[in-house]
């Protein structure tokens, strides 16, 4: 009984240090697949919502036709409404010059009077990566966005981006990284 | 008589221990009325991309599923909010 104590007391300190080295491993993976194929996943942080829309097909006002787009993972922190991460992974985006198109797409459609101040390249779960982070408003509010293109194994790429209006919690980007930090291609 | 009045001061303390932590959660559920416009956008933002170049080749023929879809699109749950950025018409 003597000696257990002790044993049981290491097991558990390295327990707690495990649990506090790895944060990461607290999550919950979801796999993005289109049309059957898994294209990647990533862990949901706990206490984060998930919003999953597959292919649909959208109608914008003043336009005669729907068109389809492919599906898209958006995440929230539970109890917060000013921060969103989006993953999706575009059709017809299979190079970096097709990669850094799309993104000065979305820039207009997320936030008005977008612009942005950083470009880098640099490396996600291994793979060639581009971040674009900048700054714009929407609903009166300055946001600040990240967009992320990964470079993952076959002919598509993946696409996140980070939407952080201001006043949003600082600790929830701790949350993020690991979102991001947990990225891996499911090929 | 001891056992009994023992018992049931366990259950009032538990009780009024459950009543205290139901006061504490906040029962309202949060919405995501704002993070939603940004999920929309990204939608909007793939419908107004440049239609995909014309494919070569027949596609492949779609398998026929063990069973019968009912006729017409279901209705999506969530409609989007509408764009807050039209770029010039794409060609056609």
């Amino acid at each position: 009984m003597t000696l257990f104590r002790p044993i049981s007391r290491g097991v558990m300190a390295a327990a707690i240090s495990l649990f506090a080295a790895f944060p990461a491993l607290s999550g919950t993976p979801v796999i993005y697949k289109d049309q059957g194929k898994a294209l990647f996943q990533l862990d949901v942080p706990d206490f984060w919502n998930v919003r999953v829309g597959g292919a649909r097909n959208l109608q914008a006002p003043q336009e005669d036709t729907p068109r389809e787009v492919p599906r898209l993972i958006g995440l929230t922190p539970e109890g917060m409404d000013d921060v969103f991460v989006g993953f999706i992974a575009p059709r017809q985006v299979s190079s970096f010059e097709q990669g850094l198109a799309y993104m000065s797409e979305i820039g207009p459609h997320l936030v008005r009077d977008a612009e942005v101040s950083s470009s880098e390249r640099r490396r996600i779960a291994g793979f060639p990566a581009m971040r674009v982070a900048g700054t714009g408003r929407r609903n009166g509010k300055t946001v600040h966005f990240t967009a992320v293109l990964i470079d993952i194994p076959g002919p598509r790429m993946a696409f996140s981006v980070t939407v952080l209006e201001a006043g949003h919690d600082p600790a929830v980007l701790d949350d993020v990284n690991a979102i991001y930090d947990s990225f891996r291609s499911a090929r | 008589m001891r056992q009994f009045r023992k018992s049931a001061m366990a259950i009032g303390v538990l009780t009024a221990s459950s009543l205290f932590l139901a006061s504490c959660d906040d029962a309202s559920v949060y919405g995501g009325a704002s993070v939603g416009v940004y999920y929309d956008s990204m939608m909007w933002n793939d419908y107004y991309r440049p239609y995909p170049p014309p494919s070569h080749g027949r596609p492949p023929a779609k398998p026929v599923p063990p069973i019968a879809k009912p006729p017409g699109r279901p209705v999506h749950p969530i409609a989007p909010a509408p764009p807050i950025h039209r770029p010039a018409p794409r060609p056609r």
